[in-house]
């Protein structure tokens, strides 16, 4: 009994020597050494330094180690205990050595060791050796000395000596002030501080020669499929697995959670071994926890990722964890529980309630795996078959998702279950249909799975509508607000725009996306982008034009659909802001081809652009651009002087609306179909018939803008033969342009032509119309001023509604005669408010400057 | 050149009457009338005839853009008599130097000459010659201003329209700088703040002064002469021809007035872009202090903060330093400019309002008269 004692007691400093034994057995092993490599690298960095010197140390005594044979247990474990004091030892030797040729350097450098070593000791909770005490007392005394003498001598010690020494005496004072109890006891009777020591020590001299004993045992018993390593580790600590152990190894675990020192994929391993223990749904849950939450703390830097293999283990084990809460319903993983004692066995039978509620929250496992996946998707090079490989975890990665989706939904956990629903929408939402599929399969082989899969849903877009419902009605309004761009996003990519558009529109995000976070600006960014490339793709090119006009106004596409950092001129980012940016940074596989988005918003601004270019007469109207970005380029375009093949997609579509202006249409088609890039477009070609189309009708049009003013008329069958569209759609065309009055003509259907009637403007009349047009554009931003200074962001809507707007309307019309009239008299919408607003504001201006 | 103007003209202690009369030789009569101290103000501006004409003639005949010349009388009783005038030189644009020392040379040597041939020589102000009434300029702004310290009352401007004189009716307006206008330029420049308070917009920069056109009575006979038709010679003329007349009716009234239409409308273009420019400007700078405020409060927040530790923490704590030293915080920017620009599209919207006016008038008229007939 006495021997099951000691192992209770002793549990901690054990783990100490189990480490040096392992460093020991693995310096001969050559098989083994190589793991000592691979641990050593992934260690702290003091781990890194010390692990080789230790080893090394012990290579030079241990040739005699070598033919130690497995029965002479008690002398290892001495000697390991031993060795540290000697390595102490030794390392105090060497510091008098310095000492006394006055190498300030070294002494330091052997004093941080010795520090370490004792730090480890006091880690293991071993008492502090009365040898650290001794010579840090010694060393107090010499530093001193030094100083003094250095104070004194005319010679200065070199620079590097100099400031070891103002190290060292700081250092020195950190420790003594630290150990200053055990100092004081020292100074005062060393030689019973010595005793004390002794006796402190003594009794676990004894304790690891029995835990050795009872372990080689054990060893013999365990299956063999270990190497040697794992064998002797464990035989270091074997004995301590069993399952009534298990709670107090986990307390210790989760109290050497976080601190400095400790080794954590040491902790990890034990973790497993418990697991492998574990019998009780109650313990394995408790392991699985504590176990999941150790591998999200493997690394703790955050700008790298976690390894995969450790991902997938989590991954695994999230898997298991939701398995057995799913099995059991007795068992319940919640965020908030009552107090309960960690070290005893808990079953339902004797819980009050009859079910046994555990901390911890699997959500935040979801979370948190979801975010390495996408962070070590952002680290892996996405063009290396590494990502690919990365990437197909997504479908176990899904799988958990829904599990975990299909187990709040069982247990009834509201909050919890909307944020699963937000994670497995952000892995669908972007997915064609095919992927979608793959991942459904997987997820769905499963017996245990969601309320909804695609299968029960038929289709994905019925799959969005449901899950994204109910995010709708739960409270959360970020994710409500993700779920439905989510949706509008996914809307768009099945070429549903119309559905997608008023969503968006009947959202009203569009009024205060500017103030929400980050994160949900990008998807709201990727939600308008992925509409206008729906409308360009469904042939609304007037809609594909305004959608994508706003982002690439801005010139930073990349950056605003978070799938690049924007390089800025005049303005550096801080290194904080950098990385903030960079962990904002979409998975590679998630991203819009921005060439694509290019291409298509530069095509769609070309057919709105080139006709509306023609139309206009005079230079001023010619500078108001419909589409800023486009019209630079086309400036650019023009500028050059020579203009070779095309080769980049603008190329192209700067030359196809060269031949578009001349009304050449044909080659505008094929330079326009010619363009690569199409290929990566869904239904690329009926996308290109859809152009070849539009290029006729735009064609049509500006060419009728542009060569009208030289003709009489024209014959309607030779501008159908000319553009090769069926009479009746140039005829549809001709008669829109005319109601439109762009085109000043008449149809004369009998002898089929087009009338044109020429009115030129007179001078003064042309003058008109720009002041006209100059004094609206001053009116309105007066009212905007206006608006600011009444305070208030109010929209127009507000207050064109109430009393108040009808009571302006009529000052406005007093006051302004027929203008006023005209206005007000209309149906009283936010056009006559708002002009009357104007009218009054203007008004009580004047009325007070007179 | 108001720099310029000033340097030449005389100051204005010596510039009356050098040889000025003993106070008591002046006779009792007289005494109420003369002020030496110019403690009557001036209530009207009479212009003689001939100064009305010379100018007339000044602008109608030279070509350049900026037409303007001095005025020279004397004022009695709260009448400023402007006896003669004479005009200055058209000044290049590049106002270097060279061209403001030659005006401020032919200026001095103008009067020198009018007091060798003992003509009056003393200045009263300047005139200024615009077209479509847009008389809102920065440069008679200045010269105004500096005629204020240096003359007699101040001094007064005489516009003179030029279109409106090609239309037929000689447009004469004398103005000089309103009180508000002074205190607001004394004391706080054109801030917002300082046109609001001194109430301050475009038209009340200048006030007006009325005017009277003094003409000999001989010719004023003269000229009643001239108008009033004569029986005819012949004793049966026929009716249309019974009564001649020096000025033979014309029809020149009838005319629309098209030729000057789209020249205005350009004007009031050109001063809408201005101002447009000029408001741009003034935003630019609004934004500029304002970015200035609210580092300088943010300093000063912080600093407010880092004491209030200070003092919990028992040190002493830092002095608040001077912002002023630390942040310029520029200006506020003059708005003077943009609202003499406001002023002249006032003036060229007038102008514009007045003549299609008259022009619709008319061809309201021709319309009515072309029913009738048909």
């Amino acid at each position: 009994m006495s021997d099951d004692d000691a192992v209770e007691v002793k549990p901690a400093p054990s783990a100490k020597p189990a480490m040096s034994r392992f460093l020991r057995t693995a310096g001969p092993d050559s098989a083994s050494s190589s793991e000592t490599e691979t641990e050593s690298e992934s260690d702290d960095d003091e781990d890194e330094q010390e692990l080789p010197k230790k080893a090394g140390s012990r290579f030079l005594k241990g040739d005699s180690d070598e033919d130690e044979s497995d029965e002479d247990v008690k002398r290892i474990v001495k000697s390991a205990r031993d060795k540290r004091l000697e390595e102490m030892e030794a390392t105090g030797k060497t510091m008098d050595n310095a000492l006394k040729i006055n190498d300030w350097t070294a002494i330091q450098n052997e004093f941080d060791k010795l520090t370490r070593m004792v730090q480890r000791q006091q880690n293991m909770s071993e008492p502090v050796p009365s040898f650290f005490i001794r010579t840090l007392a010694s060393l107090e005394a010499s530093v001193n000395d030094a100083l003094i003498r250095e104070k004194e001598s005319k010679k200065k010690m070199n620079a590097l000596n100099a400031r070891a020494l103002t190290a060292m005496k700081q250092k020195v004072k950190k420790m003594t002030k630290e150990y200053e109890q055990d100092i004081r006891s020292f100074q005062q009777d060393p030689e019973a501080f010595e005793r004390e020591y002794a006796v402190a020590v003594a009794p676990e001299v004894v304790a690891p020669s029995r835990q050795k004993k009872s372990s080689a045992k054990l060893a013999d018993e365990d299956e063999d499929d270990e190497d040697e390593f794992t064998t002797v580790g464990k035989g270091g600590k074997g004995v301590q697995y069993t399952p009534e152990g298990i709670f107090k190894h986990l307390q210790q675990i989760q109290e050497a959670r976080g601190k400095k020192n400790t080794d954590r994929a040491d902790q990890i391993r034990t973790l497993e071994k418990l697991l492998a223990v574990a019998i009780t749904p109650y313990q394995r849950i408790r392991v699985l926890l504590a176990l999941i939450s150790s591998r999200f703390d493997y690394n703790a830097s955050l700008s790298s990722f976690m390894p995969p293999e450790l991902w997938s283990a989590a991954q695994r084990e999230t898997d298991q964890l939701i398995e057995i809460l799913a099995l059991d319903a007795a068992y319940a993983v919640e965020e908030l529980t009552e107090d309960y004692d960690e070290l005893i066995e808990r079953t339902p039978e004797d819980e009050k309630t009859g079910i046994v509620r555990i901390r911890g929250s699997i959500i935040s496992f979801i979370d948190r795996l979801d975010d390495e996946f996408t962070r070590s998707l952002q680290n892996i090079d996405p063009h290396g078959t590494e990502y690919v490989e990365r990437l197909k975890d997504e479908k176990g990665l899904y799988c958990t998702i829904c599990r975990a989706q299909a187990l709040c939904e069982l247990r009834k956990q509201v909050d919890p279950l909307a944020r699963v629903i937000m994670r497995r929408i952000e892995h669908i939402y972007s997915k064609p249909d095919a992927v979608l599929n793959v991942l459904e399969m997987a997820a769905t082989a499963f017996d245990f799975k969601p309320s909804v899969t695609l299968q029960s849903a038929s289709s994905s877009a019925v799959l969005m509508h449901t899950l994204c419902v109910h995010l709708y009605q739960s409270g959360n309004i970020l994710l409500r607000t993700r779920a439905m761009l989510s949706h509008i996003y996914h809307h768009a990519l099945h070429n549903d725009f119309y559905t997608a558009r008023d969503m968006l529109l009947m959202s009203h995000l569009q009024e205060t996306i500017h103030s929400a976070d980050v994160a949900t600006q990008i998807v709201y960014n990727r939600a308008v982008v992925q509409l206008g490339l729906c409308a360009f793709r469904c042939g609304l090119i007037k809609e594909a034009q305004s959608t994508l006009h706003d982002i690439f106004a801005t010139q930073r596409v990349k950056e605003l659909l978070a799938q690049g950092v924007h390089q800025q001129k005049f303005y550096t980012l801080t290194p904080e802001q950098e990385k903030a940016e960079k962990q904002r940074q979409l998975p590679f596989h998630m991203h819009i081809n921005t060439e694509l988005l290019e291409a298509a918003f530069l095509v769609s601004s070309m057919l709105v652009e080139i006709p509306v270019l023609a139309s206009m007469d005079s230079e001023e109207q010619k500078r108001k651009a419909i589409s800023k970005p486009f019209r630079r380029l086309l400036d650019f375009a023009d500028r050059q002087v020579f203009t070779g093949p095309p080769e980049s997609t603008r190329d192209h579509i700067m030359q196809a609306s060269k031949a578009l202006q001349s009304g050449q249409w044909e080659q505008c088609r094929d330079l326009i179909q010619d363009i690569k890039i199409w290929s990566l477009m869904p239904e690329a070609a009926s996308v290109k018939d859809m152009l070849a189309k539009r290029i006729q009708e735009e064609g049509l049009r500006t060419y009728l803008f542009t060569f009208s003013p030289h003709y009489r008329s024209l014959s309607l069958s030779l501008l159908s033969s000319t553009f090769s569209l069926p009479p009746r759609s140039v005829s549809s065309i001709v008669s829109r342009m005319i109601w439109n009055e762009e085109l000043s003509a008449s149809l004369d259907q009998s002898s089929g032509v087009v009338v044109f009637h020429r009115v030129d403007l007179s001078r003064s009349q042309q003058l008109a119309q720009t002041l006209a047009d100059r004094i609206n554009v001053m009116v309105e931003a007066n009212e905007k001023v206006l608006d600011v200074r009444l305070g208030g962001g109010a929209s127009w809507g507000d207050r064109a509604e109430g009393g108040k707007g009808d009571k302006r309307g009529e000052q406005a019309q007093e006051r302004r005669g027929g203008r006023g009239e005209r206005r007000g008299a209309g149906t009283r919408g936010a056009r006559a408010a708002r002009g009357a607003r104007f009218a009054q504001g203007l008004g009580s201006q004047m009325a007070r400057t007179r | 050149m108001a720099a310029a103007l000033a340097a030449s003209l005389p100051t204005p202690q010596n510039a009356p009457a050098p040889q000025a009369p003993v106070h008591d030789a002046i006779p009792a009569s007289m005494s109420k009338l003369i002020d030496i101290e110019a403690d009557i103000p001036v209530q009207v501006v009479q212009l003689d005839a001939m100064v009305v004409s010379k100018i007339i003639q000044h602008s109608s005949t030279s070509h350049h853009s900026n037409i303007h010349g001095l005025l020279l009388g004397l004022d009695l009783d709260g009448i400023l008599e402007v006896s003669n005038s004479f005009p200055l030189p058209h000044n290049t644009a590049d106002e270097d130097d060279k061209s403001t020392k030659n005006l401020g040379r032919y200026q001095a040597s103008m009067l020198r000459s009018l007091k060798e041939v003992r003509a009056d020589d003393s200045l009263v102000g300047f005139y200024q010659a615009t077209t479509m009434g847009a008389f809102f300029t920065q440069s008679l702004v200045d010269i105004q201003t500096v005629h204020q310290d240096k003359l007699r009352h101040g001094g007064i401007v005489v516009v003179h329209d030029v279109t409106q004189t090609k239309r037929g009716n000689a447009s004469f307006r004398a103005f000089r700088l309103s009180k508000q206008f002074m205190v607001a330029q004394k004391r706080s420049g054109f801030s917002t703040q300082s046109l609001i308070s001194n109430r301050l917009t475009f038209s009340t920069i200048l006030e007006e002064v009325p005017i009277k056109i003094r003409t000999n009575p001989l010719l004023s006979a003269f000229l009643d002469n001239l108008t009033r038709p004569t029986p005819s010679a012949f004793p049966d003329a026929p009716s249309a021809s019974a009564y001649t007349s020096s000025f033979p009716p014309s029809y020149s009234h009838l005319a629309l007035g098209n030729a000057t239409l789209s020249k205005n409308i350009e004007n009031l273009l050109e001063a809408l872009d201005a101002y447009k420019t000029e408001e741009n400007n003034l935003a630019y700078h609004s934004r500029q202090i304002a970015r200035e405020k609210t580092r300088a409060e943010q300093y000063i927040a912080k600093r407010k903060e880092e004491n209030a530790q200070r003092v919990a923490q028992g040190l002493v704590p830092l002095p608040e330093e001077d912002i002023k030293r630390l942040f310029k915080i520029p200006p506020e920017p003059s708005r003077l400019e943009s609202m003499l620009l406001l002023g002249q599209v006032d003036a060229y919207s007038k102008a514009l309002e007045s003549s299609s006016g008259t022009a619709l008038v008319k061809m309201y008229g021709v319309k009515a008269d072309a029913g009738t007939e048909l």
